[in-house]
């Protein structure tokens, strides 16, 4: 009982948590809420399966295909989603095209991966033995890197003079522009970062659980969930949101039902906006009519 | 200006006879029912289409929850229809008011949340409905939902399908014409306003929390109406109506359609049906094609059908109604001297010890101002002297840390609609138009402030409110002539050059007929007629007993217009007196007209 609420913790904590990121990182160069982001963390487990399950490819071959196409697929929606957006002015155009990214993706998906089920192998098989009951590999491998991908993310942001480029763009990319910064360039870069570290996400994560090729949108508001609790906008507040829901989603769902988790979870978001809609660490200014 | 009839009209005969298939026979399949019930989800998802194009469309309201608000008014149906035996069609109006009631909620408490945050707070809210329709199973159902709603029935009889598709379509008609009449009123100018400019909005008397508040209840309760339509159509509603992929169908028609146009959500919803309708059967590849339709014609035609055509070469402008009389040199300016004349010479607002620090910095430090009826009053000083904070408290924009605003001798809240609804006016340093509207309906805007309709009767058009209408325009007209911009009435205010905002800007003040005029650097920017044209503006408003204040830049025209002379530095009162003296003082000249340092 335990090992299962300790995996499930885990498994949604980090997935929920590498969604939230990935969200994050858009929303902060552009200000959209990418309702497909969790399209490519099914491409991620998706590739991963077909390679190395249906194809029986080791896991090497997974990475060098993995990790370059989930990229270009960021670059792809980068393109997708910007173009009209920036071409119609208005503030509310993402909405309709990251929804329909969103229903190409799922129909595509479905005709793809024709398996119920997409579960890649696990980097290592196996796992601790804890009173019987085994605690896989997977589990922690899963776990280790999405600490690495945050703290490589943070060290990124405030270290790097490119991270600094990132950030200044983030926060008026117009002033940006005219200190010579590809403004433009550094949208296509965080929509990569974000298509990598979903994919990435996807590829890990569902080795560990049972996922459907339909199942992004379940990720995509996952992580939303996340982002939201933790703080708009903020890195830490994406890690520690994550965290936070995946802990208390797998705690209610397996000791009360799992209705509660869903509903208390819903309860969380409409409170956490209503009354401190910069999240538990974040200090977004977010009201004001003007 | 036929040719806009003739093309709206030619819309609507389309709309109109796609939607009147069943009666027909034919039409997309030889199946009659088959034909009724596609048909009958078109005019369902229409209504609903058309309260998401109010609610976000008109008013600027980022919503997500209007497919929880179709829950909502469809459990609320088949509770009452599967408890009672009650005609399902008496049902609806509980539909309406339980969505309304619960938009009137959620608005409530997400506050002053704006933009994207509402739009977050929606989507939590859209969640949770749906999670509740799955959880609480003794009410809602649990997952299966609810079934076997009954149908419509006239004494005792079951009505066909084409009879309750009639009552349908009667309805969406309905809904149709409400929408149009509401976005032709003064309220549906308010609700543009507040999308576009909230701080435009309260200067000219709107409170954008009132007219939000107003718009997401109206679009709930039709939302409600159409989940109502949904429960009885399907004969049973479960919690997958809410989701967030059943919004995408709403959303799509509307952008397809036109987002924020009359006739939009129709044509989007038509053009989405025969679609669905053409590719149905194509199993798993329907969504593919659906998608990659969508996605294609976000590409190629961003604002929908309806505003890509208006913003093509072959938009036809709405037609404009002839002047009715001769202009005179100062028609509209003489009418109001009658009322203004008694007050002349009394100290309508006034700034007692007013101070206000940002940080450590002081902005403004005890200022004593006072501005007297039918007189200019410029304010000079260099930047960072203080005026646009001095001008920021003095309309409401900014509260003082210490000292009072006095209106008429009455102490005022920092609140700009309150000002704004008391006579005073503001004219904003950067041009505030509203940039979509068209430059007659910015001016209706102002002349709206003054005399208020009731939306009701918006809504129905009554004889009296068409003629009140009409005089508006009339007089915004009038208006916009004596300001030299009249042939710019239809153009949508955003084509404007800067000097042709900031006149309209000063038309749309002096259209609510302002007691005090505050006039915040309007000669920045304009061209050698323009100033003219604004001051011959200015000196006919203070002869008809206007208090006007003038804050400017251009030393030269300050002083040419102004009666009285106040110079600001560093946050404090330099100088108050009339120009000669103020040329005359030599800590002036030290401070700021010679020296500066």
């Amino acid at each position: 009982m335990i090992v299962d609420v300790l995996v499930m913790t885990i498994f949604l904590s980090s997935t929920s948590a590498l969604m939230a990121l990935s969200l994050t990182i858009v929303y902060n160069s552009t200000r959209v809420i990418n309702f497909s982001q969790g399209e490519i963390f099914i491409l991620g487990c998706g590739m991963a399966y077909q390679i190395g399950v249906v194809m029986k490819l080791n896991m090497f071959v997974v990475a060098a295909v993995a990790i370059p196409v989930t990229a270009l697929a960021g670059l792809l929606l980068e393109r997708l989603i910007m173009i009209p957006v920036r071409r119609s002015g208005s503030p509310v155009a993402w909405i309709i095209t990251t929804l329909s990214i969103t229903l190409i993706s799922q129909s595509l998906f479905a005709l793809a991966f024709t398996s119920a089920q997409l579960r890649p192998d696990p980097l290592l098989a196996g796992g601790f033995k804890i009173n019987g009951q085994e605690l896989p590999y997977q589990i922690l491998i899963l776990l280790a890197v999405t600490l690495v991908i945050f703290f490589a993310y943070e060290i990124f942001l405030n270290k790097t003079t490119f991270g600094i480029g990132v950030r200044a763009a983030a926060t008026d990319p117009e002033t940006t522009s005219t200190f010579g910064v590809p403004v433009k360039l550094f949208v296509a870069g965080s929509f990569m970062a974000a298509g990598l570290i979903a994919g990435i996400g996807g590829w890990l994560g569902s080795s560990a659980a049972f996922v459907l090729p339909t199942d992004g949108l379940r990720f995509t508001v996952a992580g939303f969930v996340a982002m939201i609790v933790g703080g708009l906008g903020s890195t830490r507040g994406a890690l520690i949101g994550g965290f936070v829901v995946g802990a208390m989603d797998a705690i209610l769902r397996n000791t009360i039902n799992p209705g509660i988790g869903e509903l208390f979870i819903a309860a969380i978001l409409v409170i956490i906006l209503v009354f401190r809609p910069q999240g538990i660490i974040g200090a977004a200014r977010t009201r004001g009519d003007a | 200006m036929k040719a806009r009839r003739a093309v709206i009209a030619l819309s609507l005969l389309a709309v109109t006879l796609f939607l009147l298939f069943p009666f027909f026979g034919g039409g997309i399949s030889t199946n009659t029912d088959f034909n009724t019930s596609v048909l009958s989800q078109a005019v369902i998802t229409a209504v609903i289409v058309i309260s998401l194009n109010l609610v976000m469309g008109v008013t600027g309201l980022l919503t997500l929850v209007q497919t929880g608000m179709l829950s909502v008014g469809g459990y609320a149906l088949g509770y009452v229809a599967l408890r009672h035996e009650v005609n399902p069609l008496y049902i609806i109006p509980i539909s309406m008011i339980a969505a309304a009631f619960l938009s009137w909620i959620l608005i409530l408490i997400s506050g002053r949340a704006m933009d994207l945050y509402f739009g977050l707070i929606t989507l939590a809210f859209s969640l949770a409905l749906v999670t509740i329709a799955q959880q609480w199973t003794p009410v809602t159902g649990g997952f299966i939902g609810m079934n076997n709603i009954p149908t419509p029935h006239v004494n005792g009889e079951r009505m066909p399908k084409v009879a309750v598709y009639a009552i349908f379509l009667a309805i969406l008609i309905v809904v149709f014409i409400v929408q149009r009449n509401l976005m032709l009123s003064p309220r549906g100018r308010a609700m543009e306003a507040v999308r576009i400019s909230p701080a435009t909005a309260q200067s000219l008397s709107i409170s954008p929390r009132k007219i939000r508040t107003f718009a997401f209840v109206f679009g709930g309760a039709i939302a409600g109406l159409g989940g109502a339509m949904y429960a009885i159509n399907l004969r049973s509603i479960s919690p997958a109506a809410g989701g967030l992929s059943s919004s995408l169908v709403l959303f799509i028609a509307l952008f397809l359609g036109g987002l924020g146009t009359v006739i939009g959500p129709l044509i989007g919803v038509m053009l989405l049906t025969i679609t669905q309708v053409a590719i149905r059967g194509q199993g798993p590849y329907q969504d593919l094609i659906l998608g990659l339709l969508l996605l294609l014609s976000m590409f190629t035609i961003p604002l929908g059908v309806v505003g890509s055509w208006n913003k093509s070469r072959f938009a036809i402008p709405r037609k404009l109604p002839e002047l009715a009389h001769e202009i005179h040199a100062d028609g509209i300016l003489l009418e109001k001297q009658k009322i203004n004349e008694s007050n002349r010479g009394n100290v309508v607002l006034e700034s007692d010890a007013v101070s206000r620090n940002f940080g450590g910095v002081n902005a403004v430090s005890d200022v004593n101002f006072k501005l007297t009826a039918g007189q200019v009053h410029g304010i000079i000083g260099p930047n960072g002297a203080g005026k646009s904070t001095l001008v920021n408290c003095l309309t409401g924009f900014d509260t003082p840390n210490s000292g009072n605003v006095l209106l008429r001798g009455k102490k005022m809240p920092a609140d700009p609609i309150a000002f704004a609804t008391s006579g005073v006016a503001r004219v904003f340093q950067i041009p505030h138009v509203l940039d979509n509207l068209s430059v007659i309906d910015n001016v209706l805007v102002g002349i709206d402030s003054r005399k208020p309709t009731s939306w009701l009767a918006a809504l129905i058009r009554l004889p009296k409110f068409r003629k009140a209408e009409a005089k508006k325009r009339n007089e915004a007209l009038r208006l916009l002539s004596e300001a030299g911009i009249a042939d710019l009435a239809a153009k949508p205010a955003s084509i404007c050059s800067h000097g042709q905002k900031r006149l309209l800007e000063i038309v749309r003040a002096v259209a609510t007929h302002p007691d005090i005029l505050i006039l915040d650097e309007p000669a920045t920017g304009l061209t050698g007629t323009e100033l003219t044209m604004l001051s011959t503006l200015i000196s006919n408003l203070r002869g008809t007993g206007v208090a006007v204040l003038l804050i400017e830049h251009n030393v030269d025209f300050v002083f040419q217009l102004s009666d009285q002379i106040t110079v600001l530095h560093l946050g404090k009162v330099l100088i108050s007196a009339a120009p000669a003296e103020v040329r005359a003082s030599k800590a002036v000249q030290d401070a700021y007209l010679v020296g500066g340092r």
